[in-house]
């Protein structure tokens, strides 16, 4: 319905004076069509296909005398973009806060997408950290983490923690997370737990100390994420160890529940809703956990794997859905 | 007669546009308040995470259920009589038992009837099918089900079985032209007078629905706007009626040869007209009547017709094309968004509650990490090119 049914609606019925009535009909007819999405939409594809027009520009060009000239406007492009960030730059606090310009943020991620692809060029062409790979990740990831906190962006940390991963060895992006992942390694497995858990105590211990607080919430999610994804993975691929990894993740669930418990009771109403993804990465995980566990050493019959799936879908879905109220009492 | 409590519906969209003139200081607390009591809403409120859980838990368990009674009475079902009678009454069953989540748990739209009203409408679709002869041609089948497609929607207004309301319609018109003789150039002539008149149908619909405040469709009819037009633009698109169109006329090709051997189509210069025209309509609509659909549409459009025009005529590079596209979209961007710092021509870039902030601020950060996933250098070889795959929505939950 328009607004104005619903104001004509309101005004029927008593609820606003006529005054609050031709107010509020004056500032919806002059209400402008906001477009601050779309266009930053626009402005945010602008900056991918442009990086990544780029990465591939400078390797086409790679025996050509133009090639200097792509390599020398991307270092300089990159640097602008960095100083313009920079001149922009909002003031140094703990607190949430932004930059000075609406395309700061923007600058940012661009000046660092760019330092990705020329970093990438310079071990490529020149072979820059020689065999050192884990120098190429830990380098921007040090960067980013770093240009995270003083420039206060979350898209950045996001790539700085995900640069950490790529350092241990993971290969992870969110559209392919369940089947790129090489979890099959033990020693990295390990590696995605411990760094996890460094990252998740991390971000713990920072939001204690009051500094950024709002960055708790990508730490939890990105790290969560690999925690309990390296300890599915290590239940499902390492028999000697399966029960240590089942152990682990089953504290992890139960720790990540009671997390989600204790930031509900304690957060405002915006903050609570997050409460929620813990609680759901929790339950699908260690179901995911659970149910492979009993089919692998029960080996139930179909009747009793159906059943079993019906029961539990059932008791999952009672269990969520009484979560709420569990979580008032506590 | 319908599932969902109508008022209740109808209350809500009421106390969103009283909380949001309250946000805005325009109603004071006490009239909020009063608004709330007068207008009560007593639906089962589920945050969206839970809701996805929800979801999710609830297919497992119908699954687990159907597949169980299945295995018992496995010897009964061999027969395809008593097999399309075992799902449409197990159908007809979990139909009840939504009745009772409705009615006795006040859900709505809270995972577990989304799911089970969708697994409730495969099941009495599959089982009508079973019956069907085995030769039925694919339109009959969707003949058969859009009944039931239909039944669904107007009870419900459920989004999903819309949108499988809509794909059904679609894939019977493909199918009937399917075998006609000149289907190439038929098809997605048909497809975009169907689209287009499928979409003054949904409009038109939701209008005078909205006019009589009823609103329980809203949602359904919305989503049918959508779905006819992008497919008005994607049958427009060149690309799509020389490349895939006749891939999917031609399914015996073999897949590698059917995206850079398609010939010529008939009427190309029309097709041409379509790439281009279509994406620009919907700007002129969009900007003239503030249309949010018509907008992004437009910019999805424009983007197509470009990638289209490149893969035909195009004589840069795709480093080269991908540079400058981006360069050309931040240079568009950039100054609109400094010149509507202040509203003007009724348009701004302050956000309003229509924007969905948080849906970008995660865009962001998935295409962020997309980007940054690829300084994984390859094992034992040296560092490779920028590899940034697409960003899009997430669907890690």
């Amino acid at each position: 319905m328009s607004p104005k049914t619903i104001l004509d609606e309101l005004g029927q019925r008593g609820l606003l004076t006529r005054e609050q009535q031709t107010a509020i009909a004056d500032i919806e007819d002059e209400r402008p069509f906001s477009v601050h999405f779309e266009l930053r939409s626009i402005l945010y594809v602008g900056i991918l296909l442009f990086a990544m027009g780029f990465g591939l520009l400078i390797y086409d060009n790679i025996d050509r005398i133009s090639h200097s000239a792509v390599v020398i406007t991307m270092s300089v492009l990159c640097a602008l973009c960095f100083a313009f960030a920079w001149y922009y730059r909002p003031p140094m606090s703990n607190r949430h806060v932004k930059s000075q310009s609406p395309f700061g943020d923007y600058a940012l991620i661009l000046g660092c997408l760019l330092f990705l692809t020329l970093e990438g060029y310079l071990q490529y062409q020149y072979n820059l950290f020689g065999e050192r790979y884990g120098l190429v990740t830990i380098i921007p990831a040090v960067l980013f983490l770093i240009l995270a906190y003083r420039f206060d962006h979350r898209g950045v940390l996001s790539m700085a923690l995900v640069a950490l991963i790529s350092w241990i060895g993971v290969t992870i992006r969110p559209l392919n997370l369940y089947f790129k992942g090489n979890f099959f390694d033990l020693k990295i497995t390990f590696s995605a737990i411990i760094l996890s858990l460094v990252l998740i105590g991390a971000g713990m211990f920072l939001e204690r100390q009051l500094i950024k607080r709002h960055f708790t919430f990508t730490y939890l999610t990105i790290a969560g994420n690999l925690l309990l994804l390296a300890l599915v993975a290590g239940v499902f691929n390492f028999d000697d160890l399966r029960i240590m990894f089942a152990l682990g993740l089953a504290a992890a669930c139960f720790l990540f529940d009671r997390y989600a418990r204790y930031n509900y009771a304690r957060r405002g109403r915006s903050r609570r809703e997050k409460a929620f993804l813990y609680a759901l990465m929790s339950s699908i995980y260690g179901y995911i956990g659970f149910t492979y566990l009993l089919f692998h050493y029960m080996e139930p019959n179909n009747y009793v794997g159906t059943l079993y799936f019906l029961l539990t879908g059932i008791g999952l879905v009672m269990y969520l859905l009484h979560y709420r109220r569990t979580l008032v009492t506590t | 007669m319908k599932a969902y409590n109508e008022e209740w519906i109808y209350n809500r969209e009421i106390i969103n546009q009283a909380q949001r003139w309250h946000r805005e200081g325009l109603v004071n607390d006490s009239q909020l308040a009063v608004i709330k009591e007068t207008y009560p809403v007593k639906f089962r409120d589920t945050s969206a995470f839970v809701e996805i859980g929800l979801f999710l838990f609830s297919i497992v368990a119908a699954s687990g259920g159907y597949a169980l009674l299945g295995l018992i009475l496995s010897d009964v079902l061999q027969e395809s009589f008593a097999t399309g009678l075992f799902n449409i009454l197990l159908g007809i069953g979990i139909g009840f038992f939504v009745e009772f989540l409705i009615r006795k748990q006040g859900m709505f739209r809270n995972g577990v009837d989304n799911a089970l009203i969708a697994f409730m409408t495969a099941l009495l679709v599959i089982g009508l099918n079973v019956w069907l002869p085995d030769e039925t041609p694919v339109w009959s089948r969707c003949l058969v089900s859009l009944p039931v497609l239909f039944a669904v929607v107007w009870y419900y207004g459920d989004l999903i079985v819309m949108f499988g309301l809509i794909s059904a319609v679609y894939t019977l018109v493909f199918d009937l032209l399917n075998d006609t003789a000149s289907a190439d150039l038929l098809i997605p002539l048909v497809m975009m007078a169907l689209s287009a008149g499928l979409y003054w149908l949904a409009l038109r619909l939701d209008l005078s629905l909205r006019s009589k405040k009823n609103v329980y469709w809203s949602d359904a009819l919305n989503l049918a706007q959508w779905m006819t037009l992008s497919l008005l633009l994607i049958n427009g698109n060149y690309f799509f009626v020389r490349e895939v169109l006749s891939f999917l006329l031609k399914p015996d090709l073999n897949l590698r040869g059917a995206f850079s051997g398609a010939s010529e189509i008939a009427l190309s210069w029309l097709f041409w007209l379509f790439t281009f025209g279509i994406p620009l309509l919907y700007g002129f609509i969009g900007t003239t009547r503030k249309n949010r659909m018509f907008l992004i549409l437009a910019c999805l459009g424009t983007a197509g017709a470009i990638a289209t025009a490149r893969n035909y005529i195009g004589v840069l590079p795709w480093s080269v094309h991908l540079t400058v596209s981006g360069l050309i979209l931040v240079l568009i961007s950039i100054p609109l968004i400094r010149y509507l710092r202040e509203p003007r021509y009724g348009f701004t870039d302050v956000p309003d509650e229509d924007s969905p902030k948080e849906f970008f601020l995660d865009a962001e950060t998935v295409g962020a990490i997309q980007a940054a996933a690829s300084t994984q250098p390859p094992k034992g070889l040296s560092y490779g090119g920028g590899d940034f795959g697409g960003g899009g929505a997430g669907k890690e939950y």
